[in-house]
């Protein structure tokens, strides 16, 4: 019996988990950078609007002529009608011994097969 | 009857979840953003028949450490007629005809890469002749850009994430970014030592950044490396010459000088130069360091451009 409770309850917390994803736009922009720094191209493709998906090279292999690139201080918001998210933070990557510094800004995000997905940059 | 209860429960918890996760209050009802930027791809112009003046300044049958000039600056009369055209169409569009570009990673960073020829001091030796082109271009020679990057390869060219967001609109690529804030009339490309193990990837990037030069009326000089990352297959290059060739384009092929350099004139790293920190021509070692040889040839490039394409001297 408690197992069950235990069960149901994760499959609770899994869908809360997917909605949060699909329905905040911020969060999408968020898992499309780490994979981009990452170079996760699953993530990636699934997250690139349909737009963009000629890029999706681009976008996996963005960061794989530096080395250690990761994030830090990322911090996404959705701005009006959630089109746009601001991020602040930045990519920090290393080529030999010294860093390279890639600022994160704003970008547009299109609402495609039932989630956010991120589209390229804008003001 | 509490199993029943407790199902129940499970059930209805997991019919407003299924809910939530498929609604979306904040969904737009408008068509998905299309990509703002994206970068032109084709090239505007036709290889043309019409004939080209004689060429160079440089005595036929010229070498450098054995190799012959005429295999090292490679511009052979029909790129000559095809830049000439996209040098017009570029001074069409107000390009700077005194301003050139360059786009690469760190092998054409300052201070290394040419940048001596604006700060001085520097000394010619048995190459003054090529003074007249510092002259011309002075200026671009210690301008590093906004397209040259550590660990910059292909497919980055076109990325906005790596142009600079102080100089740069957003979702400008670098190259759009360069092109826009210099005006050059020639832009050397050096790319290719990042690019190792996709060819096809490097071959039809490197093709959309010569298309793209080419439609902004810009003389894209592309140049190859010393490394060979790739190993002996030197694939990378023969992609250059090849793409080169093709796309009618001068071609600095720097390799080709460098084979004849002990450790292809690189460091330990196998991939930067040896340095010429003397910049004297008439030292012993001029030719037989990386960047010495490297600025030099890069040198008799654009004079080869200049005189040749734009008229110049």
């Amino acid at each position: 019996m408690a197992a069950r409770v235990l069960a149901a309850l994760f499959l609770f917390s899994f869908l809360a988990a997917c909605d949060q994803s699909m329905s905040d736009p911020a969060v999408a922009v968020e898992r499309y950078l780490t994979a981009k720094v990452t170079g996760g191209r699953q993530t990636l493709q699934r997250l690139l609007c349909s737009a963009m998906q000629d890029e999706i090279e681009r976008e996996v292999r963005s960061f794989s002529g530096v080395s250690q690139a990761h994030l830090e201080g990322m911090d996404c918001r959705k701005d009006g009608d959630g089109s746009i998210v601001r991020c602040r933070g930045k990519i920090v990557a290393a080529y030999g011994t010294e860093q390279s510094e890639f600022p994160l800004g704003a970008y547009r995000v299109a609402w495609e097969d039932g989630e956010w997905k991120w589209c390229g940059e804008t003001r | 009857m509490n199993r029943k209860l407790l199902f129940l429960l499970l059930f209805i918890l997991f019919v407003a979840a299924l809910f939530v996760a498929l609604t979306n209050p904040g969904a737009p009802a408008r068509a998905p953003t299309a990509r703002g930027a994206a970068t032109p791809a084709s090239a505007i112009m036709a290889p043309t028949a019409s004939q080209p003046r004689a060429t160079a300044n440089l005595p036929a049958g010229e070498s450098l450490n054995g190799v012959p000039l005429d295999e090292i600056i490679v511009l052979p009369p029909a790129v000559i007629a095809q830049m000439r055209q996209v040098y017009q169409l570029g001074q069409a569009f107000g390009n700077d005809s005194r301003a050139f570009s360059r786009i690469g990673d760190s092998t054409i960073e300052n201070p290394h890469f040419l940048a001596r020829f604006d700060e001085s001091p520097y000394n010619l030796g048995p190459y003054a002749d090529l003074q007249e082109v510092i002259d011309h271009f002075q200026g671009s020679f210690a301008r590093q850009g906004l397209a040259v990057q550590r660990g910059l390869h292909s497919w980055s060219v076109f990325d906005p994430m790596w142009a600079d967001p102080l100089y740069c609109e957003p979702d400008e690529s670098l190259i759009a970014c360069e092109l826009r804030e210099q005006r050059p009339s020639i832009v050397l490309i050096r790319l290719g030592s990042n690019d190792v193990g996709v060819p096809e990837s490097f071959e039809k990037n490197l093709r959309r950044l010569v298309d793209y030069a080419l439609a902004q009326g810009v003389i894209p000089v592309l140049g190859t490396k010393a490394d060979r990352n790739e190993g002996e297959s030197n694939i990378n290059n023969e992609i250059i010459r090849r793409v080169a060739a093709e796309s009618q384009v001068p071609l600095w092929d720097f390799d080709r000088a460098a084979q004849a350099l002990p450790d292809h004139g690189l460091r330990e790293d196998g991939v930067h130069m040896s340095y010429f920190y003397e910049h004297d021509y008439t030292l012993p070692n001029a030719l037989l360091t990386g960047h010495g040889l490297h600025n030099l040839t890069a040198l008799m490039m654009l004079d080869r451009v200049w005189r040749e394409v734009m008229d110049g001297g």
